[in-house]
C-alpha cells in the first residue's frame, strides 16, 4: 500500500469510528487496520479522544433560562417600547407576538396564567396602531360625530389634581419585581429633560432601544417626530396632558375652541439629541407600551380627532353594575379590596365600575386610601359582569398587588349576551382581546435649532448613556 | 416490526410532530413555539456552552438563540429541518459572542465539591471510588475542556455538534452549511488536533 493511500485511509478513521463510511470504504479501512499497527494505535487514540469529549458534563436548562427568556422579552418590550426586530408591516401583531410567547412559556413551565396575569393582558391588548389604520373617510366620520369625550366633572378634576403623570394606570402592566428593577435601572435621574446641546455623541444611546426611532432619525430630512400615546380613559389622558405641559412645555396645537383634553401637543427642541432625550424620558414615564413613534408622513393631519371606541362607549353605561374583589385566600369569603385613590380612579375611569371597599362595603366612595404597595399580593376572586370589565380588572390586578384566581360572570349582573358563568379567565380574556384602547394623543416634537446654541450648557449624563 | 423500524417510525412521528409545532409557531401559536423551546433548550444550552467555552454566558446565548429564532420563524424555510436551523443560529450566536469577547483565560465552572447548579457531573467523576480517582477524573475533564477551548471555532463547532450533541454528518453539514465531505475531513482534523493536546491524559 502506498503512503498516499495509507494517509488517505487514515483520514477515514474518524468517519469509520462514527459509522459514516460506505461499505467499500469501510472494508478498505478494516483491511488497513488488520495490517497496520500505527493505524490501530491512531484509531485507539481517536476513540479515546471522542470518549473524553463525550464524557464532559452536560448542563441542564434550568427554569432560570425560561424565566430569563421571559423576562428578557418583557424587558425588551417594556423598556424599548418597540416591536421586535423583523417586524412586519402589521407591526403591533409582531409586538404582541413577543408578549404572547412570553405568556406561553410561562404556561409551559407550569406557572400557568395565574402566575403571570398581566402577560395575559398583553395578549389581550389591542394594537396601538389602531388609530393609524383609519382612513380619511373614517377620520371625517369621527369628526362629524364630534368629540366623543365626556365633559370633565368635579370628580375628574379632583382626580387630576393629584394624579401622577403615568399614563393610563389601568393599562400599566408593571407589577413584577424583575420588571420594576429593570425599569429602575433605566430611570432618568431627573424627569425634566434638558433642552440643550448634549455633551457628546454618546447621547444617542438614550434612544438606542428603539429601532423605529433610530431609523427615523437616520433620515437626514427628518426635522420632527410624532409620538402616538394611547390611554385607557379620559382621566389618564388629561393627567398626562397636564404633566406634559408642565414638565416639557408641550403646547396645544389643536384648533381654537377644541377642549384641552382632546388637543394634540407639540414642543420645539434645539437639536435631534434633545428630541431623543424627550422621547427616551417619555417612554419611561408614560410607559413604553403607551407610546410609540410614528413617522411624520404617517401621522394624521392636524387637527386630530381623539377617538372613543364603541366598545368603551358601551361600557360607560355600565355604571350601575358593581365590581368587587373577594379575598378567599383563607377559605372564607370576605371583602378585602383596598385601593388607593389612583387605582380607584382607574377603575372608575375605565368602566364606570364601583369598587366596594373592605371598610364599609358601600361602594367606591368608601375605598381606602392605603398605598398600593401596602396591599399584600394574594389570590383574589373577582366577580365581574362582563368580559370587557374582566379585561379592565385583569389589567389592574397586578398594579393592585393581587392575582386573579378565577373570573366568573356574576349571574345577577350578567346581560343576556354575556358569557356563561364560571368561565376561566383565559377564555374571557381571549374573547375581549379585540377591544381596542380608546384614547390617542399625538405629540409633535420639532427640531428647531436656536439662533445661538447655548454652548456652555451641558445636561447631566443620564443613566442611559 | 424490527427495532430499527420501530426507531425509524418513532423518529418519523417525532419529526412530523415537530413539523406541526413549527407550522403552528409560524402562524403565531406561541404555545407551539414554547414547546419547541422546552424540547431543545438543553441541547441548545450545551451547544452554546461548549462553543462559547463559558457556561455563565451560555444561558444568555441560549436565550439569544431562541429570541432570534422567534424573530425570524416567519421566514423559516421548510427546506431544512427546524432543529438544523435552530442549531445554526446557536452556533453562529456562540461564535459571534466568543469573537466579540475575545479569547480569555478559561476558568472551570465545575470545581470544588464537584457540584454545580444545573450541571450533571460526568459518570467518571460521580462514580469514582475514592477522592484521588475523582480528582484525576476532574483534572482530565478540565484538560479536555481546555483542549476543546483551544481549538479554532470551526474545529470546535464540528466536534461539539458530533461528539457532544451527537448529530450525524449529514445533519452537521446542514447546520454548518457545508458539504458532507468537508464535515468529514474537518472533524478528523479537529480530533487529531485535540488528540495531540490530550496525549498526556489519554493514556493510549
Amino acid at each position: 500500500m502506498s503512503d498516499d493511500r495509507r494517509r488517505e485511509l487514515e483520514t477515514q478513521l474518524s468517519a469509520y469510528l462514527d459509522g459514516e463510511l460506505g461499505l467499500a470504504e469501510r472494508r478498505a479501512v478494516e483491511a488497513l487496520l488488520e495490517t497496520d499497527e500505527e493505524a490501530r494505535a491512531l484509531l485507539k487514540q481517536l476513540r479515546a479522544t471522542v470518549e473524553a469529549v463525550r464524557g464532559l458534563p452536560r448542563a441542564r436548562a434550568s427554569e432560570r433560562l425560561i424565566e430569563s427568556l421571559r423576562a428578557r422579552m418583557e424587558r425588551q418590550s417594556l423598556l424599548e417600547g418597540r416591536p421586535v426586530p423583523g417586524r412586519t408591516a402589521d407591526g403591533g401583531r409582531s409586538y404582541r407576538k413577543w408578549m404572547a410567547v412570553a405568556a406561553a412559556i410561562g404556561l409551559v413551565v407550569g406557572a400557568g396564567y395565574l402566575a403571570w396575569p398581566w402577560a395575559q393582558e398583553w395578549i389581550a391588548r389591542p394594537g396601538q396602531q389602531y388609530a393609524l389604520r383609519l382612513d380619511e373617510r373614517q377620520h371625517e366620520h369621527l369628526a362629524e360625530q364630534g368629540l366623543p369625550d365626556r365633559a370633565p366633572g368635579a370628580a375628574d378634576e379632583e382626580r387630576m389634581a393629584g394624579a401622577p403623570p403615568a399614563a393610563a394606570p389601568v393599562e400599566q402592566p408593571v407589577a413584577d419585581a424583575a420588571v420594576d428593577r429593570a425599569l429602575a435601572r433605566t430611570a432618568p435621574t431627573e424627569r425634566r429633560v434638558p433642552m440643550a446641546k448634549p455633551a457628546d455623541d454618546k447621547v444617542e444611546a438614550a434612544a438606542e432601544h428603539s429601532d423605529e426611532f433610530t431609523a427615523f432619525f437616520a433620515r437626514p430630512s427628518a426635522d420632527s417626530t410624532v409620538l402616538e400615546a394611547t390611554f385607557a380613559d379620559a382621566v389618564s389622558r388629561r393627567a398626562a396632558v397636564t404633566w406634559l405641559r408642565e414638565e416639557y412645555a408641550f403646547q396645544p396645537v389643536s384648533p381654537p375652541g377644541q377642549p384641552l383634553e382632546t388637543a394634540s401637543l407639540e414642543v420645539r427642541v434645539p437639536d435631534v439629541q434633545s428630541a431623543r432625550r424627550v422621547v427616551s424620558s417619555l417612554r419611561q414615564t408614560l410607559s413604553a407600551d403607551n407610546l410609540r413613534i410614528v413617522s411624520r408622513e404617517d401621522a394624521p393631519p392636524l387637527p386630530v380627532v381623539v377617538q372613543q371606541e364603541p366598545a368603551v362607549a358601551a361600557l360607560s353605561d355600565a355604571s350601575s353594575r358593581s365590581f368587587e374583589m373577594v379575598d378567599s385566600s383563607d377559605g372564607e369569603e370576605k371583602a378585602a379590596m383596598r385601593v388607593d385613590a389612583r387605582h380607584k380612579a382607574a377603575f372608575e375611569g375605565r368602566a364606570g365600575v364601583a369598587v366596594r371597599s373592605a371598610d364599609d362595603g358601600q361602594g367606591a366612595h368608601g375605598a381606602s386610601s392605603a398605598p398600593a404597595a401596602s396591599i399584600a399580593r394574594r389570590p383574589m376572586r373577582a366577580s365581574l359582569p362582563d368580559t370587557a370589565i374582566t379585561d379592565a380588572a385583569t389589567r389592574s390586578a397586578p398594579a393592585l398587588g393581587t392575582e386573579i384566581e378565577q373570573v366568573e360572570t356574576e349571574p345577577s349582573l350578567r346581560s343576556p349576551a354575556a358569557a356563561p358563568t364560571s368561565q376561566p379567565f383565559q377564555r374571557l380574556a381571549t374573547e375581549s382581546r379585540h377591544a381596542p384602547l380608546p384614547y390617542t394623543l399625538w405629540l409633535y416634537i420639532h427640531v428647531e435649532p436656536p439662533a445661538t446654541a447655548p454652548a456652555d450648557v451641558n445636561p447631566p449624563a443620564s443613566p442611559d448613556e | 416490526m424490527g427495532k430499527e423500524t420501530v426507531g425509524s417510525t418513532v423518529a418519523e412521528l417525532r419529526t412530523a410532530d415537530e413539523a406541526v409545532l413549527v407550522e403552528s409557531a409560524r402562524s403565531g401559536d406561541m404555545n407551539a413555539f414554547s414547546r419547541l423551546v422546552v424540547q431543545y433548550q438543553d441541547r441548545v444550552l450545551n451547544t452554546c456552552w461548549r462553543i462559547s467555552g463559558c457556561l455563565e454566558d451560555a444561558e444568555d446565548l441560549a436565550q439569544e438563540t431562541f429570541l432570534k429564532a422567534l424573530e425570524s420563524i416567519a421566514t423559516f424555510r421548510r427546506k431544512s429541518c427546524f432543529y438544523t436551523w435552530l442549531f445554526r443560529i446557536a452556533v453562529n450566536v456562540s461564535i459571534s459572542h466568543r469573537r466579540r469577547k475575545g479569547r480569555r483565560p478559561r476558568l472551570s465552572l465545575y470545581c470544588g465539591d464537584g457540584q454545580s447548579d444545573g450541571m450533571d457531573p460526568p459518570a467518571s467523576e460521580a462514580q469514582a471510588p475514592d477522592p484521588a480517582a475523582r480528582l484525576t477524573a476532574m483534572e482530565t475533564r478540565q484538560l479536555v475542556e481546555e483542549g476543546l477551548d483551544a481549538l479554532d471555532d470551526d474545529h470546535r463547532s464540528v466536534i461539539v455538534l458530533r461528539d457532544i450533541e451527537g448529530f450525524d454528518y449529514q445533519q452537521i453539514a446542514e447546520i454548518l452549511e457545508l458539504p458532507v465531505g468537508t464535515v468529514k475531513s474537518r472533524l478528523h482534523r479537529a480530533r487529531m488536533e485535540l488528540r495531540d493536546r490530550l496525549k498526556r491524559v489519554l493514556k493510549v
